[in-house]
């Protein structure tokens, strides 16, 4: 039996880069710490496989690609949780979003609603790049739409200029006038850029544009009116799909299509499919134009001499794949983002293809600007693996609101709260269409038991920071009671 | 009280191994996989098979025909980590089925829309002076725990989280008899204990 497991544990270190040496990036890197500006460009819900950088066919992102095109690309990044929340403090504060309590992202449902705004969680207490940077003598400003990765969230901290943009909820007709389009909020990072110029600066910017109802200007809305000729049905559609008990986990046996379940016809529901890609597709065309006057202006403006510049997504979208519509679930449409950076003192580019966290951003960030935040957590630097060396961290983890998952190298297993557990080979079978867990039962397993073990690691650090902070959370004895 | 088939089941398995010991990964078999050739031992009065041990977890099971028990065993764990790790796994089982509106557009979450009498009944219990914390649920024919109606139901589950802190010792336990059959979570209750001896 050991040494079964012991077969299936090389079995899995083969099957995974964090155990062989990483692949020779295609350039050269020596980076040193130099107290560089940051621009960081958090494109929530832009899927990895939209970016040409990463696909290699430049079709709906030129401007992107152009711009990181002698940049870092790192290929297979993960974001740490399918939920916005979620995953904007995990990467924010360079810890696992598994270090959330549950209770928490159960009664908040990730979300500060329920919870007064009374600091007892620790993830409001560790410090975020803002923080550090701002400790280190930066100006720091942000733009920031969507309600659940700013004030609400604390995630404005450490900012000395926040600018908080409203978006739309729930069903609007995109074409409507006096919704805030995207080329307005790249005029205002061009504004705030404006005003960091002169000194050491920090800024950050995180757009909700790609998330439905997704906007267009009415001049490019109507270059395509079939586009929006259906809007009574997708959002009846999208409304049923996203708020009528879907079903986070597809059951192993085989069984109808969610929009059969929810009793769409299969044209129809096809229709729709079809329909929210184009659209979303469309306005990531859209929002790469509006990158592109940004890019001009920091090329024109001499910034980027001295200035890192860094593209990722908060999480990726469903766009019903896995019969998920939106976000908020563990398979890779939503969790395989893109993470680029351009390096002014890098002259040739990266490549890089070993599976990496988003968690480990905010301490590679801290690495090639040379500070030190006021709190040391552990995290595994992305340096290394851009050099060519092996990255430290072993596994990359992931929760969302009911589900968990963990990678090792190529192999994904997905645990959800009630025994629901799926495992999937990335690469044969990166659109996660076919669950292995019933034929490689054994591999299925050691995964788990390791997802249980940093579990546990988690539970350990939440505990040791706590302390280290002096922070109760406060929660009465019977909080995690049903 | 073991019942005879309890026996019967456990001797062919054993036999069993002869043919699917050197069967590949996942070949189908009557045992429960990885079964057939691994040690095993007595807990509560049942013969548990291991079918699994790595980084210091061990999953083991039990299956006649009343009763099919499931047991994890995670060893090495503080007092305080096992407090945070069975809230957080208690939370997330429960959260299925409470129907609770994400107040996020696009949101993904799953709940089980069970009428009263179906859904889970947590309770709490002391087991050689450590709190068990459980939920008494009903399981569809896939040991799948929670089901919409009493026809899809095959088999009560019990469904159990102990923290033995004498041993730092986790246990996850599931215990499912069927439908059919007598009401047996409340003797499997009785009969738990800090266990003495694991594999």
């Amino acid at each position: 039996m050991k040494a079964r497991i012991a077969a299936l544990s090389l079995y899995l270190c083969l099957g995974g880069a964090a155990c062989s040496r990483a692949p020779h990036p295609s350039g050269a890197l020596r980076l040193e710490p130099h107290p560089l500006d940051l621009i960081v460009l958090n494109v929530e819900l832009l899927r990895a496989d939209h970016v040409g950088l990463i696909t290699g066919r430049s079709d709906f992102t030129p401007n992107i690609d152009r711009f990181f095109t002698d940049g870092i690309v790192f290929t297979d990044a993960s974001a740490p949780a399918g939920a916005t929340y979620l995953s904007a403090t995990a990467i924010a504060t360079g810890t696992e979003a598994m270090l959330n309590d549950h209770r928490l992202t159960r009664l908040g449902v990730a979300i500060n609603e329920a919870i007064e705004r009374d600091g007892k969680r620790l993830v409001d207490h560790l410090p975020t790049i803002a923080e550090t940077l701002r400790d280190s003598g930066y100006r720091t400003a942000a733009l920031n739409e969507w309600r659940h990765t700013g004030t609400e969230v604390f995630l404005d901290r450490g900012f000395d200029e926040f600018v908080q943009v409203s978006s739309p909820e729930g069903h609007v007709d995109p074409r409507s006038e006096g919704v805030t389009l995207f080329s307005e909020q790249v005029n205002q990072l061009l504004s705030l850029l404006d005003r960091c110029r002169g000194q050491r600066f920090y800024l950050y910017f995180h757009p909700n544009s790609l998330h439905y109802p997704f906007r267009l200007p009415i001049e490019r809305a109507r270059r395509d009116p079939e586009l929006y000729s259906d809007l009574e049905t997708l959002a009846d559609v999208h409304v049923r799909f996203v708020s009528v008990h879907p079903a986070l986990m597809r059951q192993r046996a085989s069984r109808p299509s969610r929009g059969a379940a929810l009793g769409f016809a299969e044209d129809r529901e096809q229709r729709v499919r079809s329909l929210t890609r184009r659209m979303y597709v469309e306005q990531i065309r859209y929002m790469d134009d509006e990158l592109g006057r940004f890019f001009a202006a920091l090329e024109s403006g001499g910034l980027l001499e001295r200035t890192i510049v860094v593209l990722y997504a908060n999480h990726g979208i469903g766009l019903f794949d896995n019969d998920v519509m939106i976000m908020g679930a563990p398979y890779q449409s939503c969790v395989h983002v893109p993470l680029l950076i351009r390096h002014p003192h890098l002259r040739s580019p990266v490549r890089i293809e070993t599976p990496v966290s988003l968690v480990d951003l905010a301490t590679t960030l801290y690495e090639l600007l040379g500070v030190v935040p006021r709190l040391s957590i552990p995290a595994h630097s992305l340096i290394p693996p851009m050099q060519g060396l092996p990255y430290g961290r072993q596994v990359i983890l992931g929760r969302d609101i009911q589900t968990e998952f963990i990678r090792r190298g190529h192999w994904k297993l997905i645990v959800a709260a009630a025994d629901s557990r799926e495992l999937y080979d990335l690469s044969r079978d990166a659109g996660e269409t076919n669950d292995l867990f019933d034929p490689e039962l054994e591999i299925a397993r050691i995964l788990e038991a390791d997802l249980r073990r940093e579990k546990l690691e988690q539970h350990r650090l939440r505990a040791e920071l706590s302390q280290r902070l002096g922070i109760d959370e406060g929660w009465p004895a019977d909080a995690a009671a049903p | 009280m073991r019942s005879w088939s309890d026996f019967v089941a456990a001797f062919a398995c054993r036999a069993a191994l002869v043919v699917v010991v050197l069967a590949p990964i996942g070949t189908a078999s009557a045992c429960p996989p990885g079964a057939a050739s691994n040690p095993s031992t007595t807990i509560w009065g049942y013969e548990f098979v291991e079918l699994f041990a790595h980084q210091g977890i061990s999953s083991l099971t039990h299956r006649d025909d009343m009763e099919r028990i499931d047991l994890t065993v995670i060893r090495d764990v503080a007092p305080e980590v096992a407090s945070a790790f069975i809230d957080d796994e208690i939370s997330l089982f429960d959260s299925l089925f409470t129907l609770k509106r994400t107040g996020y557009p696009g949101q993904i979450t799953r709940y089980i829309e069970c009428p009263p009498e179906l859904r889970p009944q947590y309770g709490e219990g002391l087991v050689d002076g450590n709190t068990i914390r459980y939920f008494r649920a009903f399981a569809n024919a896939n040991f799948v725990a929670g089901v919409p109606t009493l026809d899809l139901a095959a088999y009560r589950l019990l469904k159990g989280y102990l923290f033995c802190r004498e041993l730092g010792v986790v246990l996850e336990i599931e215990h499912f008899s069927p439908m059919e059959g007598d009401d047996l979570g409340a003797a499997f209750l009785d009969r738990l204990a800090c266990p003495t001896a694991l594999p």
